[in-house]
């Protein structure tokens, strides 16, 4: 692997800038499907395009009492955790280009860092909007997470394949195994959507209540890149439950790998896009019990599931 | 997290108007709250002081764009007792139809607006979409959306023919097939429920002692309704029933309002049909005698009160309006104490406040740089025509 | 419909009532149609006629509380319904000392009618709890009730 190829590998496709387009187009895709299912019409397919670059040439203003350094570095942080994340799944090869076994955990891990970003922007924020959207984001963290990591971690039990690529690799060649998972995919579903901070888990931001709840102080470029890097997330998360759950990247005959894997990214975010148009936004105290009565259960069934297949009937 | 004063308003999400709540907040939870208005002055008021009644009904038609037919009924129906004038049957039904129209179409809005304070947008915009069904048949009847203008002393200014009542009835029938819809899909959604049972619990003595009207209080278990205590227009001719609940929460006052657009389909299709004929609109003399007179009406959001006081010109010695919100603001505020952060803006969505209505009194326009500005009619003219020219 | 509307002759027995029962001076009263009675006290007996009437009748509910500048004074008028009639409680209030007692503790709804009333007409409501500016804004100058006769916006106001 010379140079160049690592350069265009991590800076052209499959990453930073495929990423880019795809996150793009995934936000347009979940904004007209939310129209459409309101009864709207719905933005044009270059809208969060533009929308991108109109903040991008904003006013840049850092609030008076705000942490400067935070300001500065948070965002382009917050996008360089989930563009990151984004090279350990595999999208047009069997395997991601920087896999090693272990790598579903560094994912799991990047994909928190936003949460734990946007808490800490919240936080220096000086506002009070800020600071409650900033507790509520890490509150409802410790309540999804738990249950997303479990869930994800099934795959590589049963598999034993500590990568994302691998596992995927396993499910691809053992598709009985998806509907047993179908649990675990629902559960994931349901934690990402907590992790994207959408409705009916938007509570951090949640726009009646705490205005923008941790972004209330931020705008221009930095606002842009805070919601690039949501949009990437909701991508990258896309990407890991149709990797682990949906067998992810794979050609079918003459049909390549690539096709289904943004056909199943897509059908994620699909759900997740119901999901937000069907569902009022609960409350942090309804969440976190929703969490712990629910989706921990219902992800260590899951796990349980796994592990007694794996003991007794797979060798 | 410690205690923290959290401001909502006077420019916040939640509200579609200026006024100011200042939430004293440990954590999550609200532990005191106060009201501020005061950031809408219009000086209507004084300003009736010094038109004739006839431009009063203008400047009342104004007080706000939602329940505008509310404040100019009972404002009208006030002079019209003042000149000892008995308005014709049929201007009292069109009157009474326009009303029951805009209480659906406040409804309507409300139940949507509900839905996207707790963040259920969905049900917004389908709601905000049928909402049109009533605006289109209230232009059809009056000529606008808003802002009708239909009333006038002595009677309406329009007549209802007969193909506006049919197409009325069929859109009434439409909305009630949506309503139906609606409270299905409403009452059917886990997560909406959630939000909307048990929040902002509102008890029928603490109702009554803050005198608390409208569907705020009768979700309460508080029975009044001016409609039917003390009935104006043609209410006294027309079947109907008052909603009450006794659960005092924000889905009792979602379950009335609903319940309420049922009545209000019902009131409407029983007016159209039994329409009496003859003229719409009697002659009123310009001058009204001296006297005093307390017209009240049913809004759709409570009871709305004009105190008039003629001096025997053609121009009002004073005017008072008390719209329902400023009635409701003292029994709000109780509700949200000891809530959740999250569940003040259902709860003070649950009066369905209309602050335009609640702050009307003032003059002046500006106190820019900590200095005095005042400006004349014609200097507001003419900074609106050099505003407007650019 | 759980109830009917008040009957035409339930005022006067209301009235009649009211002047029986209650030890106060009544000055005045009227019944001009169904449903509306005008009582005339003074300014001091107010608070003891509204405590008889929520004892006595019960389920007081107060509309509102208009002010209103006379020419020679103030009067002061309590809007209330209760059994099924608006009964609206005058009292005149002298220029020189523009007080009436605060019936808060009575009526804890009249909080913000007192509040409005002494914003625009500079009546103060002697006992409320929490004499804060209700419509004015904080940086209005003292002394300028801009609903008293002989108070006009500068320039003329607007025609």
């Amino acid at each position: 692997m010379n140079a160049l190829m690592q350069a265009v590998w991590v800076l052209v496709f499959p990453g930073f800038l495929f990423l880019f387009v795809y996150a793009l187009f995934c936000e347009w895709l979940d904004r007209k499907l939310y129209a459409r299912l309101q009864n709207r019409v719905g933005p044009p397919w270059f809208q969060p395009f533009a929308d991108f670059v109109k903040l991008l040439a904003k006013e840049d203003v850092v609030p008076k009492g705000a942490s400067r350094g935070f300001f500065l570095a948070l965002p382009p942080l917050a996008v360089a955790a989930v563009a990151s994340a984004f090279l350990y799944v595999p999208v047009y090869a069997e395997r991601a280009p920087y896999w090693f076994q272990g790598d579903i955990i560094v994912v799991a891990y990047l994909l928190s860092l936003p949460t734990l970003i946007f808490f800490l922007a919240g936080w220096y924020s000086n506002n009070p909007f800020s600071s409650i959207g900033a507790t509520r984001a890490v509150t409802q963290l410790l309540a999804y997470e738990v249950p997303l990591l479990l869930v994800i971690l099934g795959p590589a039990l049963i598999s034993g394949e500590w990568s994302v690529s691998g596992a995927s690799a396993y499910m691809r060649s053992h598709p009985a195994l998806i509907p047993v998972q179908l649990l675990g995919l629902a559960v994931a579903v349901v934690a990402l959507q907590g992790k994207l901070e959408r409705v009916p888990f938007d509570i951090p931001e949640a726009e009646t209540e705490i205005v923008a709840g941790t972004f209330t102080e931020f705008g221009g470029r930095r606002l842009a890149l805070f919601r690039l890097a949501t949009d990437m997330e909701m991508v990258v998360g896309a990407a890991l439950l149709g990797s682990l759950f949906l067998g992810g990247y794979g050609p079918v005959g003459p049909v390549p790998g690539f096709v289904f894997f943004l056909l199943k990214t897509l059908f994620i975010v699909f759900l997740l896009c119901c999901l937000r148009a069907v569902s009022a936004r609960i409350r942090i105290d309804q969440m976190v019990g929703f969490c712990f009565r629910w989706l921990i259960p219902a992800a260590v069934a899951q796990v349980l599931i796994l592990v007694a297949l794996k003991g007794w009937w797979l060798p | 997290m410690a205690r923290v004063k959290i401001p909502v308003g006077p420019q916040h999400p939640a509200l579609k108007e200026p006024a100011l709540f200042m939430f004293d907040v440990d954590g999550e939870v609200v532990v005191d709250a106060q009201v501020r208005l005061g950031y809408n002055h219009r000086g209507i008021e004084k300003a009736c002081e010094s038109r004739s009644y006839l431009r009063c009904i203008y400047l009342i038609e104004r007080i706000c764009g939602i329940c505008s037919h509310s404040h100019t009924t009972c404002f009208c129906q006030g002079v019209e007792e003042l000149l000892g004038l008995e308005i014709p049957p049929r201007a009292r039904f069109i009157r009474t139809v326009v009303a029951e129209l805009e209480r659906i179409h406040s409804h309507l809005l409300w139940l949507g607006v509900a839905g996207h304070e707790v963040g259920f947008d969905t049900l917004f915009m389908y709601t905000w979409r049928d909402r049109e069904l009533v605006q289109d048949v209230l232009e059809m009847i009056s000529g606008n959306r808003v802002n009708y203008a239909i009333n006038t002393v002595g009677g309406v200014r329009r007549d209802l023919d007969p193909s506006v009542v049919e197409k009325t009835l069929r859109a009434i029938d439409l909305l009630e097939e949506r309503t139906h819809y609606y409270q299905k899909v409403a009452t059917g959604e886990t997560t909406f429920m959630a939000r909307m049972r048990g929040v902002g619990k509102l008890s029928r003595e603490k109702a009554l002692e803050l005198c608390a009207v409208g569907p705020f209080a009768r979700a309460s278990g508080v029975d009044i309704d001016v409609r039917r205590d003390d009935p104006y227009a043609a209410y006294n001719e027309i079947p109907f029933q008052v909603i009450v609940l006794d659960w005092g929460d924000v889905l009792a006052r979602a379950v009335v309002r609903v319940l309420e657009l049922y009545q209000s389909y019902n009131i409407v299709r029983y007016a159209l049909k039994s329409l009496p004929d003859g003229p719409v609109a009697v002659k009123a003399p310009r001058k009204v005698p001296p006297g005093e007179v307390v017209s009240r009406y049913e809004a759709p959001r409570g009871e709305d009160i004009h105190y008039i006081r003629s001096n025997g010109t053609e121009m009002p010695e004073r005017v008072k309006v008390r719209a329902p919100t400023l009635g409701n603001l003292p029994a709000v505020v109780e509700s949200l104490k000891g809530g959740y952060v999250a569940d003040i803006p259902i709860t003070v969505a649950s009066i369905d406040p209309c602050l335009s209505c609640t702050d009307r009194i003032v003059e002046l326009r500006d106190l820019s740089s900590g200095r005095e500005q005042r400006m004349t009619w014609q200097e507001l003219q003419s900074y609106g025509a050099r505003w407007h020219g650019r | 419909m759980t109830e009917a509307c008040a009957p035409a002759g339930a005022v006067e027995g209301l009235l009649a009532e009211l002047r029986e029962g209650w030890g106060g001076g009544v000055l005045e009263t009227q019944a001009p149609r169904a449903r509306r009675a005008f009582i005339a006290v003074d300014a001091k007996d107010v608070r003891s006629l509204v405590q008889w009437m929520k004892e006595k009748w019960g389920g007081l509910h107060l509309s509102t509380i208009t002010g209103r500048d006379t020419g020679a004074g103030f009067e002061v008028l309590y809007h209330f319904f209760v059994r099924g009639t608006v009964v609206t409680v005058r009292a005149a209030v002298p220029a020189a000392s523009p007080e009436i007692p605060s019936i808060t503790d009575l009526v804890p709804g009249a909080v913000f009618y007192e509040r409005e009333v002494h914003d625009l007409l500079g009546i103060k409501p002697v006992g409320h709890p929490a004499l804060l500016p209700l419509v004015l804004p904080e940086d209005w100058p003292a002394g300028q009730h801009p609903l008293r006769k002989d108070w006009a916006p500068a320039g003329g106001g607007e025609r």
